[in-house]
């Protein structure tokens, strides 16, 4: 990728490496842990170190040749700082270069190497990785680039995608049917039936979005006031249930109740005391705790736990035709970055062209201005200007065609315009002259530097 | 009738409508807020096309047909952004609605020239404020009806739990209820007040304030809808797919009155003949 730089991308995750081999090498500070790296491994220029509960990866900006030496160390250190054995586990390991690793940084930042597609805390980790990184001081120019470069897809691929879209949880599924069907939630009010892990996250979501108030119906009352207690809520018995049905928008079932607790006709007495009001059921017990047949009950919705699942999966599959066009976007995005990259062995050429235009300008209007005595200092600067712009846009040509041409011809364009402009002949004998050049020079020309010195006198005697 | 204002509007309408396409396809908040622009845009040359009309009618006391239905399309527009306004927000509305104003437009633009029975009548003011109002009324039972098709749709992808495309791009069922709720009151507001000014101008200029006449009977029977549905809604509670189909049947008996009695049937009030 860059003319003598590699990026080097070392690491395992939740598809290669069991639990336990990830937990070992799972470290939180990955800041000091850099710093180790830095102290004891001289081999690399920059690196970033990536922990989550899925994935422990590592990369490196190192110059080409000492690869070799740098994985023979990372072995050891390894070895040492997590202490396993480096021979054992080797082939849990990938370890990609250049294009590849940018592309596998990529996809990680957009959640596509994620255990739940598209999940969107991976972009979390990622910045804090990469602030772990600048705190050790082990980012420079092209991590930097990377960085930014991987936030910006992972953005752009969350809006022009929609991978984030469609729950893939059933708490998360039922908040956004409830949402749809009721609008705003924030007048709405919960009943929850029973008790249960998924019930309880379910009614998590419900509260954080505001709802205006959670009732708790319990077989054992004493649960329920503790459940309420939980969600600052109301409790009830479920001898209460039928009244408390006039009044609620949702409800989550989820007892252990053998038959059916909420009856088609049980619902069907009490809508026209709800004036036909939507009310949203969500049955998340096995076996049933509503009455299949209380979907067809006029502004009715009811949903039970494989609806929801049905729900999920149909998202998940969205998701999957999302990731596909997401990776047409990374590989868009990672050909953007080589070409970045590439621009950088150009980077040398345009800034040499542009000092030995700058130098010869100065010479000529060193010449001239020696045979102009009379000149008052406004024309000095007008010359200035002049020579300067005309220099620019004469040079605006070869650089654009540098720009161009290295992308169609490779190095022929960089050395067509270092062959034409004798770059690579004169520059050794030009920075030679230059000091010589330079002292005569400020005494010609250079007005405004004159000026910035003496004006930086007078504020030091302002300040003393 | 074929008004370079006219042939703006139409380009500007249907540009808006493509954008609204395309918001309802990305949901991207530009695409919406652009074609809302062009919207009012569009509006802005429709109104000003308006203006000049109005003023040539009063000069020349020649009504058409067509000009009712443009008329017509521009309320709907102007309905339209009334309800943008307002809290519930229904954002792929634009979408669903102008076809029907596109509709209604094209029909205006390449209709035959129907004079309108009424042009001896327009000096007086009772006249065009019976025109008005009771176009008004229309307007509102159009755009009632288009969000009732978008609540069908809605409600029968949660009901049959087939979460497709509209489950995804339609705003929730409550916004769409509440819409309906508006449409349904102020449609029947409209409508009450159209009859009212339509019996005070009948009887100072006619001589009787009811005749009996179809279009009379039809637009009773029209009344007696909106009535009982308000009725039911305040004390029963219906809402959702009740007032959904009420505003479908409404519509039918809107349309046969509107372009079938109008301009088939010879009498009093039509334009046929």
């Amino acid at each position: 990728m860059l003319a003598n730089l590699l990026f080097l991308l070392i690491g395992l995750n939740h598809k290669t490496a069991p639990v336990e081999l990830r937990e070992k090498l799972s470290f939180k500070n990955s800041s000091s842990l850099l710093l180790n790296l830095k102290a004891q491994i001289p081999y690399f220029k920059e690196a970033y170190f990536l922990s989550t509960c899925n994935r422990v990866e590592f990369g490196f900006i190192l110059e080409k040749d000492k690869k070799d030496f740098l994985l023979e160390e990372l072995a050891k250190f390894l070895e040492r700082t997590f202490n396993f054995s480096w021979d054992r586990f080797k082939n849990h390991f990938y370890l990609l270069e250049n294009e590849e690793a940018v592309k596998h940084l990529f996809e990680v930042s957009c959640g596509l190497d994620s255990m739940v597609l598209g999940e969107p805390q991976i972009l979390g980790q990622v910045k804090t990785c990469y602030q772990q990184a600048l705190e050790a001081r082990t980012c420079g120019l092209v991590l930097n680039k990377l960085f930014h470069r991987a936030f910006f897809v992972a953005k752009r691929v969350r809006t022009e995608t929609g991978i984030g879209g469609g729950a893939v949880s059933v708490s998360y599924a039922a908040y956004q049917l409830a949402k749809k069907i009721l609008g705003s939630l924030k007048e709405r009010v919960l009943l929850l039936i029973g008790a249960g892990e998924m019930a309880e996250l379910a009614c998590l979501h419900f509260r954080s979005s505001g709802i205006k108030k959670i009732i708790i119906a319990n077989r054992t009352f004493s649960k329920a006031l503790e459940l309420a207690e939980k969600f600052k809520g109301e409790a009830l018995s479920l001898e209460e249930l039928p009244l408390a049905l006039t009044s609620v928008d949702i409800v989550i079932t989820s007892t252990s109740s053998p038959s059916f607790l909420i009856t088609k006709d049980l619902v069907a007495s009490v809508l026209r005391a709800r004036k036909y009001k939507p009310l949203f059921i969500i049955d998340i017990a096995v076996p049933r705790n509503v009455e299949p047949q209380v979907n067809k009950l006029e502004n009715v919705y009811l949903y039970d736990i494989d609806d929801l699942k049905l729900v999920i999966e149909e998202n998940l599959k969205e998701r999957k035709k999302s990731a596909l066009r997401a990776k047409t976007i990374i590989e868009d995005e990672v050909f953007k970055l080589k070409k970045w990259a590439e621009e950088l062995e150009v980077l040398p050429t345009i800034r040499a062209l542009v000092q030995r235009a700058e130098l010869l300008r100065q010479r000529e209007l060193a010449k001239t201005l020696k045979k102009l005595k009379n000149l008052s200092e406004e024309d000095r600067e007008t010359l200035e200007v002049l020579t300067r712009s005309l220099v620019q846009k004469l040079l605006y040509y070869p650089i654009n065609y540098l720009k161009k041409g290295y992308h169609e011809n490779g190095k022929y364009a960089v050395n067509l315009i270092r062959q034409i402009f004798e770059l690579d002949e004169t520059f050794y004998r030009m920075s030679l002259k230059e000091e010589e050049e330079e002292t005569f020079l400020k005494e010609t020309i250079s007005p405004k530097s004159e000026k910035i010195e003496g004006s930086n006198n007078r504020d030091l005697y302002k300040i003393q | 009738m074929k008004e370079f204002f006219l042939f703006l509007t139409l380009i500007i309408y249907l540009v808006s409508w493509i954008g609204f396409g395309f918001y309802f396809k990305t949901l991207k908040k530009e695409a919406l807020k652009i074609s809302q622009l062009v919207l009012i845009i569009g509006f802005f040359f429709h109104t000003l096309f308006w203006i000049k009309r109005i003023y040539e009618i009063f000069q020349t006391f020649l009504l058409y047909f067509a000009d009712i239905i443009n008329f017509l399309s521009w309320q709907i527009v102007l309905i339209y952004f009334f309800f943008n306004k307002s809290k519930i927000k229904v954002y792929t509305l634009g979408f669903f609605l102008l076809p029907l104003v596109l509709f209604l437009f094209i029909l205006s633009y390449f209709f035959p020239t129907i004079l309108s029975p009424f042009n001896p009548y327009l000096k007086s003011i009772w006249f065009p404020l019976h025109a008005i109002l009771s176009l008004f009324s229309h307007g509102f039972l159009l755009i009632g009806l288009i969000v009732s098709i978008m609540y069908l749709l809605q409600e029968y992808e949660i009901k049959r739990k087939k979460l497709g495309i509209f489950f995804k791009k339609l705003p929730p069922l409550d916004s769409l209820d509440r819409i309906n709720e508006k449409c349904l009151y102020l449609g029947f507001t409209f409508l009450t007040l159209g009859i009212i000014s339509g019996i005070i101008w009948s009887d100072l200029y006619l001589g009787s304030y009811w005749r009996w006449s179809s279009k009379e009977i039809i637009t009773l029977i029209l009344w007696i809808i909106y009535a009982i549905l308000i009725h039911q809604r305040v004390l029963i509670g219906w809402r959702g797919k009740r007032v959904a189909y009420m505003f479908i049947l409404g519509f039918l008996i809107w349309f046969f009155s509107f372009f079938v009695l109008n301009l088939l049937f010879k009498g009093f009030h039509t334009y046929a003949g």
